[in-house]
C-alpha cells in the first residue's frame, strides 16, 4: 500500500490540512485523527488542501461526512481546495461538490473564511 | 410598380432575410453544442426575443406517452421536469384555443396545465419519423394573433432544432450510462478495497469503524448504527449522529422479529407498522439492510436521511448489501479468533492452576506408629480449590487440615498457597486451635476481596494423650466412628475464612481409642452428581462408612471413591474431589 501523509498548518484561526498520498480504507483512521485533532482543540474552520493526493476512496470520504455535521454545528466549516480531476471525479461521482465547498486554490477558500 | 410597393416589398425581403439569417445564426448554434439545456435554452429565447413572447417550454419525449417539461422561460421554475401523460400529442402547429375544440374530453391534466398558465401556441418537433416533443409559447406582447409567417418561421426552427434535441438526448443518455458506469465501477472499487482492508484485521472495533467510513463516504449519509445478534439478542455495537436508540430491540418485539427476518434491505416509509415506524423515523432512520452469513441475519445496519435527500438506488441497496455481508463475515472471523484465543488462554490458565495446586498438597505423609494417614485429592475438569495438609510438629503431634476455597483457576490456589503458608507458619506456633483459626480467618480477611471465602477444618492430634482437638470454621463436619461402631461428627467452631474480621472460634475436642477412625472430607463427595442430577449426599457416605470402618484407612477411601464413582457412572463433575482418613491403630 502506498503512503498517506497528513500535515498541518494554522493561519490564525484556519487550520489548513495538507494530505497526500492515498487516502482510503487503510489510511482513513489517519486522516480522522488529524481533524479529531482539530475539533478537539475547537478549531472548526478547516480546509483540506488535496494538491498532492492521488487517490481518494469512499472510505476517505466517510472521514468528511462524520465530521460535518459537527463542525458546521459550532460554526466551523470543511472547505476543500486544490483536488486534481482524478480526485474530484470521485468527489463529483458520489455527489459531495451540492454538500462541500470546493475551491480552486486554498486562497480562495481563505477568503471565504476571512470574509463570512 | 410604385414606389410603395417597392417598398413594402423590401421591407418583406428584409424582414425574410433577418428571419432566415436568424433561423441560420441559431442552426449554427445548436450544431456546435451538445449540452441540452443550452440547446433547449436557445430554442426558446431566439423566437421569444424576435417575437416578444411572455413565455415558453418545452416538452420532450420520455418514453409510453410522457413528457416532461425540460426547459422553461417566464414560467415558475418548480414546473422545470413536470410530467404529463399525453396520448394525442399534435404533428401540426396548434393554435389552443382552437384545438380544444379538437380535443374529446378537455379535462386532461396538461390541457388544463396549458390552460392555466395561459399557454397559446404547440408547435411540434418532429425528426424524421417520430415526435420528439412540443414547443409550446404563451402570447405575444403586442396581444396580438400568431400570423401564418410567424408560425412557419417557428416550424422551421423546430424542424432545425429537431436533430440537435435528439443528438443532445442521445449525448445525455450516453453521459448518464457513463456516470451510472463511472458509480458502478467506483462501488466495486469501495468493496474491493474495503473487502481487502476488513480481511486484514480481527479487530471487531476496527471492523465497525471501517464499515462505518464506507457507509458514510459511498451512501452520502452521517446518521448510522449497527446492530449485532449475540445468542438470540440483538446488540448496538456502533451508532454515529444518532441518540437515544434502544439498546436491545428485542424490547420491542415487532422489531425483534422485523430484525431477524430481514433479508434484503428494508425501506422504513409510510406502510411500515406504526410501533416499528415511530421508533425508526424519531431517529431519522429509513434503511434497514441485514448482515447476513449463509441463511441467517446475524446484524442490521440502520441507516439516516442521506444528506442529498436521493433515494436508495438498486445499486445503492446492492452494494449496501454485498458490503454489509461482508463485514459481517470479518466479524464473525474476529469473533471466532477472540473464542480460540480466550479459551487457549483458559487453559492455558487452568494448567498453570493445577500446577500451583498440585505443589499445594503434601507429596509425601508424615509417619507415625499405629496411626495410618490417607488422603486423595480428585480435580475436577475446571479445578476447584480443594486443599489438605499433614504437618508433623514432634513425634506425637500431627496437624491435619482440610479446606475448600471458594472460585477457580489461578486466583483459587493463590489463596490456597496464602492459606497453606499461614498454616504453615502458625501451626508451630499457635497450640489453641481456635486462636489459630481466629488468626487465620483474619490474614485471609485482610488479603481477600470480601466474595472469596474458605471452609476450612484444622486439627491437632496428640498421640500421647490420644486427643483430637480440632476448630471448623464452615467446613463439612468430618466422621468420627469409633471401634464399636458409634458415631461424633465434629462440628464446633465458627463461620467460614474471609468473611467478617475479628472472631472468635470455638475449639472441639474427642478422645481417640485405638481402631478409631476420622473421616474428612469436602463437599466434591457429597455433592458429586449422577446422570439425574441427584447428589451423592451425606447418607450415601454413612452407608460405606459404616460399612467398612473396621477396614484399614485405605479400603475405607476406595471404598468411599468407587462408591462416588459408581454412583456418577461418568456424570462430568464440577468440583474437586478430597478425602482425608485418619485411622488409629490397636497397639501391638
Amino acid at each position: 500500500m502506498s503512503g498517506f501523509e497528513v500535515e498541518r498548518r494554522d493561519k490564525e484561526n484556519i487550520s489548513c490540512l495538507y494530505v497526500k498520498g492515498f487516502l482510503d480504507a487503510h489510511t482513513a483512521p489517519q486522516f480522522e485523527e488529524a481533524i479529531q485533532n482539530l475539533v478537539d482543540e475547537e478549531r472548526f474552520k478547516i480546509i483540506v488542501n488535496l494538491c498532492d493526493l492521488t487517490y481518494i476512496s469512499s472510505a476517505g470520504l466517510g472521514v468528511f461526512m462524520g465530521f460535518i455535521e459537527d463542525i458546521r454545528s459550532k460554526g466551523g466549516d470543511l472547505k476543500l481546495s486544490n483536488m486534481t480531476s482524478k480526485v474530484y471525479k470521485v468527489f463529483d461521482l458520489l455527489g459531495f461538490p451540492n454538500l462541500y465547498e470546493i475551491y480552486e486554490d486554498e486562497n480562495e477558500a481563505v477568503d471565504k473564511y476571512q470574509k463570512a | 410598380m410604385t414606389d410603395i410597393d417597392k417598398k413594402v416589398k423590401l421591407k418583406e425581403i428584409d424582414e425574410r432575410l433577418m428571419e432566415l439569417s436568424s433561423l441560420f445564426e441559431i442552426s449554427k448554434l445548436l450544431s456546435s453544442t451538445l449540452n441540452l439545456q443550452s440547446v433547449l435554452n436557445n430554442i426558446l429565447l431566439t423566437p421569444m426575443g424576435r417575437m416578444m413572447i411572455n413565455k415558453g417550454l418545452v416538452l420532450l419525449d420520455k418514453g409510453s406517452n410522457y413528457y416532461s417539461i425540460e426547459a422553461l422561460k417566464g414560467l415558475p421554475h418548480e414546473f422545470f421536469g413536470k410530467t404529463f401523460q399525453i396520448e394525442d400529442i399534435p404533428n401540426h402547429p396548434v393554435f389552443l384555443p382552437l384545438f380544444l375544440n379538437e380535443v374529446e374530453n378537455n379535462t386532461k391534466p396538461y390541457i388544463d396545465f396549458l390552460k392555466q398558465q395561459n399557454l397559446k401556441l404547440i408547435i411540434p418537433i418532429n425528426s424524421s419519423n417520430k415526435i420528439l416533443g412540443a414547443l409550446v409559447f404563451g402570447g405575444k406582447l403586442s396581444g396580438l394573433d400568431y400570423s401564418e409567417k410567424e408560425i412557419d418561421y417557428l416550424l422551421s426552427l423546430s424542424n432545425i432544432s429537431a436533430t440537435a434535441i435528439s443528438n443532445s438526448v442521445m449525448f445525455q443518455e450516453i453521459d448518464s450510462v457513463n456516470r451510472k458506469l463511472d458509480q458502478t465501477n467506483q462501488g466495486l472499487n469501495t468493496l474491493f478495497e474495503i473487502g481487502t482492508e476488513l480481511n486484514s484485521t480481527l479487530d471487531a472495533a476496527k471492523i465497525l469503524k471501517l464499515l462505518g467510513f464506507a457507509l458514510m463516504g459511498q451512501m452520502l449519509i452521517n446518521k448510522y448504527a449497527i446492530y449485532l445478534k449475540s445468542e438470540d439478542r440483538f446488540e448496538l455495537k456502533d451508532s454515529k449522529g444518532l441518540r437515544d436508540l434502544p439498546d436491545c430491540p428485542q424490547d420491542v418485539p415487532d422489531i425483534y422479529s422485523l430484525f431477524k427476518e430481514l433479508r434484503i434491505p428494508y425501506e422504513v416509509d409510510a406502510e411500515t407498522d406504526d410501533e416499528i415506524r415511530e421508533c425508526f423515523i424519531e431517529n431519522n432512520i429509513n434503511l434497514l439492510v441485514p448482515m447476513m452469513i449463509q441463511d441467517e441475519t446475524k446484524g442490521v445496519i440502520c441507516l439516516g436521511d442521506r444528506i442529498n435527500k436521493s433515494p436508495y438506488s438498486e445499486f445503492d441497496r446492492e452494494f449496501l448489501n454485498t458490503l454489509a455481508n461482508q463485514a459481517m463475515i470479518s466479524l464473525e472471523n474476529a469473533r471466532l479468533f477472540k473464542e480460540t484465543v480466550e479459551k487457549q488462554k483458559m487453559e492455558e490458565e487452568l494448567a498453570v492452576a493445577t500446577e500451583i495446586q498440585n505443589n499445594l498438597l503434601p507429596k509425601r505423609f508424615p509417619e507415625f506408629d499405629n496411626l495410618e494417614l490417607e488422603a486423595v485429592n480428585i480435580p475436577s475438569k475446571y479445578v476447584g480449590g480443594d486443599y489438605y495438609d499433614f504437618i508433623k510438629l514432634d513425634n506425637d503431634i500431627l496437624v491435619t487440615v482440610i479446606a475448600d476455597v471458594s472460585g477457580k483457576g489461578v486466583p483459587a490456589s493463590l489463596l490456597m498457597a496464602n492459606l497453606q503458608a499461614s498454616i504453615r507458619a502458625l501451626a508451630g506456633e499457635i497450640e489453641d486451635s481456635a486462636v489459630l483459626t481466629a488468626k487465620v480467618n483474619d490474614i485471609i480477611y485482610d488479603n481477600t476481596a470480601s466474595d472469596k471465602f474458605i471452609t476450612f477444618f484444622y486439627s491437632r492430634f496428640d498421640k500421647s494423650t490420644g486427643e483430637l482437638e480440632y476448630c471448623n470454621a464452615g467446613h463439612n463436619h468430618p466422621v468420627v466412628i469409633n471401634r464399636d461402631g458409634s458415631l461424633k461428627y465434629l462440628d464446633e467452631g465458627g463461620l467460614i475464612l474471609g468473611m467478617l474480621p475479628d472472631l472468635t472460634y470455638k475449639k472441639g475436642l474427642v478422645k481417640l481409642n485405638p481402631g478409631d477412625t476420622v473421616i474428612m472430607y469436602t463437599d466434591g463427595v457429597t455433592e458429586a452428581l449422577n446422570h439425574e442430577e441427584e447428589e451423592f449426599e451425606e447418607t450415601r457416605l454413612m452407608e460405606v462408612i459404616e460399612k467398612e470402618y473396621k477396614s484399614p484407612a485405605s479400603i475405607i477411601e476406595s471404598s468411599i471413591i468407587t462408591a462416588v464413582y459408581d454412583f456418577a457412572d461418568g456424570y462430568p463433575q464440577s468440583d474437586d474431589l478430597t478425602l482425608v482418613i485418619l485411622k488409629l491403630l490397636d497397639d501391638e
